[in-house]
């Protein structure tokens, strides 16, 4: 049976930006039905049933997380949308901005009467300027509408979106960096907990969901929970997911399949196979933070739990897959480089860790390793990981831990014969 | 009260205390750099992870509240692990200029490699980054960039101390850089505070920078004495007795190098202002008084004792109680004061301007008062404010006759400048008297015009207490020997009360004791009791504040 496409469904249609199109194709019936049929608890309780887990990395289950927010504080409750995409090989939450910026407000409008909030956030990446445009007409439709504002589709709640654009920093997408950044602050990710959802933004109760995690919402509550749990590998991956492939595939795409797709399928039979009937050397599954898969590791299925059986992560989907012409040690010290970019500098394994290890990786790479490099490297890896205030440490800690590992006979040919050991690259 | 179980010991703990605020109170160590109980948490340095059973991953001490059964252990080698980490981590691109270092001696960077590190580093020596080397960020306070290990205390403290925001992290990642605005300076009034809480030698003093190193100093705990605030401090100076003090220097009555912020938190948290911190300065502006002298012949004090006894014991009898008087000042200590009360029979005062009034006025929203002196409020529970009204009045009553031989006793104010009316009218005071006596820390030209001059020990050279203006009375501690032959106030006052026949002890201990058993409010402290910290007394009475 083919793969019904849910999220992607109307993706291709170049009008569905707009509101009138978007209701034509029977937009907004979810959020009208929720806000005005559904009580609060209920949309939580709805979407506990579901298993729908968050697409933001972590697959922390969305309805639980909702659950959590403390109802009798006083202070208002805010959400997120975190729509600051910034890890490597990850674009499908842009795919969604751009082109079915609707799709995401009714989601945000749903997940925002189930927590009772009246000003929800999209914190969006300070890159997407397309998507910016997109986003602020789609709103300005909406509000000229009255699903948004005062008593949104005639019902009792109030609400309104405020679209933020970021100024292009990776650690803004991590939930506590972003509502700080949200502040008006240096993106610093916060000690947890408390978590957000009791001390957010502005002190206050506060939901970050993933742009793809909220796109879900208005098809749960067209389709209902079984509809819902009838897509993906098991109870506990269950719904419809964007995968982001490229690298070395003949057909790199952002692709719409259910949770735990099997990975192979994905690369052989979705996006046309290896690039030039190469030989597979890797694939990393779930973005540049995660411990890459090594050919014989590639029979999974790219749900939560499997590929956390292979020892990986799903992360953001981000499917980097690498041929034979691929060199690890290029591929490790890209990776560092981007953390130690990308670090906020706060703590200190985080701040010279990621830094100390692009200096080791590059001299390596480059024909100066040392012989005992590698033990040092993975020494620090191991301290990076699991000390610091975000994971961020640990996202550069876990992907070189294991190229390194998975990989030695290639880090040791460089550090021993000064080149490279594939063949493409040996002049390195 | 959660019952916490840290190394095996179980303690009892405040709810809603961390971790490393228990730790701190039954004194197990756990190593930091970014928190400061003063400033706050920020849990980013990362130094003081500790193990709490249940835990998968190691936790932050600082930012851990504990809870009821809570297992904590500092002492796991997963937690050496990961302190030593974090030491070979901040020490990646450290200059390590220990050599040329004001905070050697004294560095947190020191102390915890040796207790936790003690690596070899495997950073090239040639490849470390190179920042930008002692530059002023203020008046008071140099930065070396490439000491700084970003624990943000500095940060923090002009966001949440002075509310000032003058110094900021810059740049990200490895290029975070503490720094301030062009156009910004750190010139607010606390600044010295920051090279009080800089745990490394990032942030110096320009004042204190190579003048001396740190080992050579011996620290001694007292009461900053530039207004009623009584903030606690430490004195840093060269030791008096034998043995100490920096080699080649002859300083064998000791020199005051620096002072520090010496925590209380119910008087000033860490703090200091500037001025109180560079107070003791205010004792090098003019030459010292150092020799007794009558009428511009030097005497040795102890053969002037008699004759001033003596002459007022004459004026007593010639024209009766009344024309003797004295004045006070209010940064002498209470012990000095309530001896001077006993000898001149309640007849002083010791009001020059308007202490009375703005005492327990603020200056600022932090510490600083109007009051420039340290004893305002025990100069008032002696009952030292009565009917003599002060220098203007006494000034009167001596140009009336009524009142013909005084003893003045004049103390600099320590912050800012005595008001020059206050020496004017001390001056014309002076010259009205019939005889008088100046007492005081100084040469000053207009005590010249004194029948006799006597030197009097100032703050740091004398044992006492100072009552702030909150009625805490607080111990200032004797750091360095008086100049030449000046004695303490209370020194000088019981051998006059000796000459009259009263037996007086001149150890401060026991003068409180009789303080203590005589003046309301002051029963059953002792200076055991009132310690390092201070301790409260009863308010003033109404009437006596006015
Ligand atoms: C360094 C770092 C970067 C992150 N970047 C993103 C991001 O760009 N977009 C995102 O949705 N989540 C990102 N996350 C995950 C968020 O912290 C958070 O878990 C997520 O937004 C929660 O949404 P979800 O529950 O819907 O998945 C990042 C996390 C880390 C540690
Ligand atoms: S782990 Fe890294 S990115 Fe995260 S808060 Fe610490 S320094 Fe910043
Ligand atoms: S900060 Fe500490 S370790 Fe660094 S140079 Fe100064 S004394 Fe040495
Ligand atoms: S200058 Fe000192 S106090 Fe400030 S961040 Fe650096 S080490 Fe910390």
């Amino acid at each position: 049976m083919p793969y019904e496409l849910v999220l992607f469904k109307n993706i291709v249609d170049p009008r569905v930006k707009e509101i009138d199109r978007y209701i034509e194709l029977g937009g907004y019936k979810a959020a009208e039905k929720v806000v005005k049929e559904i009580t609060p608890k209920d949309v939580i309780e709805t979407t506990k049933a579901t298993g729908l887990r968050g697409r933001g990395g972590a697959g922390f289950p969305t309805g639980l997380k909702w659950s959590f927010v403390p109802k009798d504080t006083g202070k208002p409750i805010y959400l997120c949308c975190n729509a600051d995409e910034s890890e490597p090989g990850t674009c499908k939450d842009r795919v969604i901005i751009e082109r079915d910026p609707h799709q995401l407000i009714e989601g945000i409008i749903i997940a925002a009467y189930a927590v009772d909030c009246h000003l929800a956030f999209i914190y969006l990446r300070g890159e997407f300027s397309l998507g910016y445009r997109v986003l602020d007409k789609a709103l300005q439709e909406a509000r000229a509408r009255g699903f948004l504002g005062g008593r949104i589709f005639g019902s009792g709640h109030d609400l309104d979106i405020v679209l933020h654009s970021g100024a292009g920093a990776y650690i803004c997408g991590e939930e506590t960096g972003l509502i700080e950044s949200l502040e008006g602050k240096r993106g610093h990710p916060r000690q947890k907990p408390p978590f957000p959802a009791v001390q957010g933004l502005y002190g206050c109760p506060t939901v970050v969901n993933n742009v793809e995690t909220l796109a879900n919402l208005p098809h749960i509550f067209n389709r209902g929970v079984d509809w819902f749990k009838s897509i993906g590998s098991n109870e506990k991956n269950t719904g419809p997911k964007l995968y982001c492939v490229s690298g070395h595939v003949n057909k790199p795409a952002v692709v719409e399949r259910e949770l735990g797709v099997p990975l192979m399928e994905l690369i052989n039979e979705v996006c046309g196979g290896v690039r030039d009937g190469n030989k597979l050397k890797g694939v990393i599954p779930g973005g540049s933070s995660v411990p890459i898969l090594r050919p014989e590791e590639c029979d999974v299925r790219m749900d939560f739990d499997s590929l956390a059986a292979k020892g990986t992560l799903l992360g953001s989907c981000g499917v980097m897959v690498m041929d034979e012409t691929a060199c690890m040690v290029r591929l490790a010290l890209r990776t560092a480089r981007f953390y130690a970019e990308e670090t906020c500098g706060q703590c200190t394994q985080c701040r010279e860790g990621t830094w100390w290890m692009e200096q080791v990786l590059h001299r390596i790479e480059h024909g100066y390793g040392k012989a005992d490099d590698l033990r040092m490297i993975l020494d620090m890896c191991a301290n990076m990981k699991g000390v610091t205030i975000c994971v961020l440490s640990d996202a550069c800690a876990m992907p070189v831990e294991a190229m390194i590992n998975k990989y030695r006979e290639e880090f040791e040919y460089h550090i021993t014969q000064k080149r490279c050991m594939v063949p493409a690259h040996a002049h390195a | 009260m959660p019952k916490v179980t840290i190394n095996g010991q179980v303690y009892e703990a405040a709810k809603g205390k961390t971790i490393i605020q228990v730790a701190d109170d039954i004194g197990v160590q756990i190593p930091r750099y970014c928190y400061h109980p003063d400033i706050g948490i920020e849990g980013s340095c990362r130094m003081c992870l500790v193990e709490v059973k249940s835990a998968p991953k190691l936790l932050p001490a600082c930012a851990t509240p504990v809870t009821e059964n809570m297992d904590v252990r500092t002492d796991t080698q997963r937690v050496h692990e990961a302190v030593r980490y974090a030491m070979e981590f901040l020490l990646l691109h450290h200059p390590i200029d220990c050599p040329v270092c004001d905070q050697s001696g004294e560095c947190w960077l020191q102390d915890y490699y040796m207790a936790h590190a003690g690596h070899d580093s495997r950073y090239p020596l040639g490849q470390k980054t190179r920042r930008r080397k002692a530059f002023n960020l203020g008046p008071l306070v140099k930065l070396d960039q490439e000491r700084c290990i970003l624990c943000t205390r500095c940060v923090r403290f002009t966001r949440h101390v002075t509310k000032t925001n003058e110094i900021q992290v810059f740049n990200r990642a490895h290029n975070s850089e503490i720094g301030i605005f062009e156009d910004r300076p750190l010139n607010n009034p606390y600044s010295g505070n920051v090279v009080d809480v800089c745990p490394v030698g990032a942030l110096t003093s320009a004042d204190f920078r190579f003048k001396a190193r740190v080992w050579f100093l011996k620290g001694t705990d007292s009461v900053c004495a530039g207004c009623s605030t009584g903030c606690n401090l430490r004195i840093d100076h060269t030791a008096r007795a034998a043995g100490g003090g920096i080699p080649g220097y002859t300083a064998t009555d000791g020199k005051i190098y620096r002072t520090v912020g010496r925590r209380n938190v119910e008087v000033n948290k860490s703090w200091l202002c500037d001025e109180g911190r560079l107070s003791f300065h205010t004792l090098e502006r003019w030459p010292r008084l150092r020799q007794a002298s009558v009428r511009g012949k030097q005497q040795p004090v102890s053969a002037l004792l008699p004759v001033i006894h003596a002459n007022f014991e004459s004026v007593r009898s010639d024209h009766g109680d009344d024309a003797v008087a004295a004045l006070a000042s209010a940064t002498n200590t209470n012990e000095g004061l309530f001896l001077m009360k006993k000898y001149f029979k309640g007849r002083l005062d010791f009001r020059l301007g308007r202490e009375v009034e703005q005492y327990q006025q603020q200056q600022d929203e932090l510490l600083r008062r109007y009051d420039k002196h340290p004893n305002t409020h025990g100069a008032l529970d002696l009952g030292l404010a009565g009917g003599l009204g002060g220098l203007r009045r006494l000034r009167d009553l001596a140009e009336k006759k009524e009142v013909r031989g005084m003893w003045i006793s004049f103390h600099p104010q320590l912050v800012g400048e005595d008001a020059p009316e206050i020496i004017e009218d001390l001056k014309r005071l002076i010259e009205a008297l019939e005889w008088s006596v100046v007492c005081t820390t100084h040469d000053f030209g207009w005590a010249h015009e004194a029948d006799f001059l006597l030197p009097m020990a100032a703050w740091a050279e004398e044992k006492g207490t100072y009552t702030n203006y909150a009625g805490r009375v607080q111990i200032a501690n004797r750091a360095v020997m008086p100049a030449g032959d000046a004695e303490p106030l209370h020194v000088l006052m019981a051998e006059l009360l000796n000459l009259s026949g009263v037996e007086v002890p001149t150890d401060p201990a026991a003068i409180f004791e009789w303080i203590a058993s005589e003046v309301p409010g002051y029963g059953g402290l002792d200076y055991d009791a009132i310690g390092p910290s201070g301790a409260a007394v009863a308010p003033v009475p109404e009437e006596v504040l006015r």
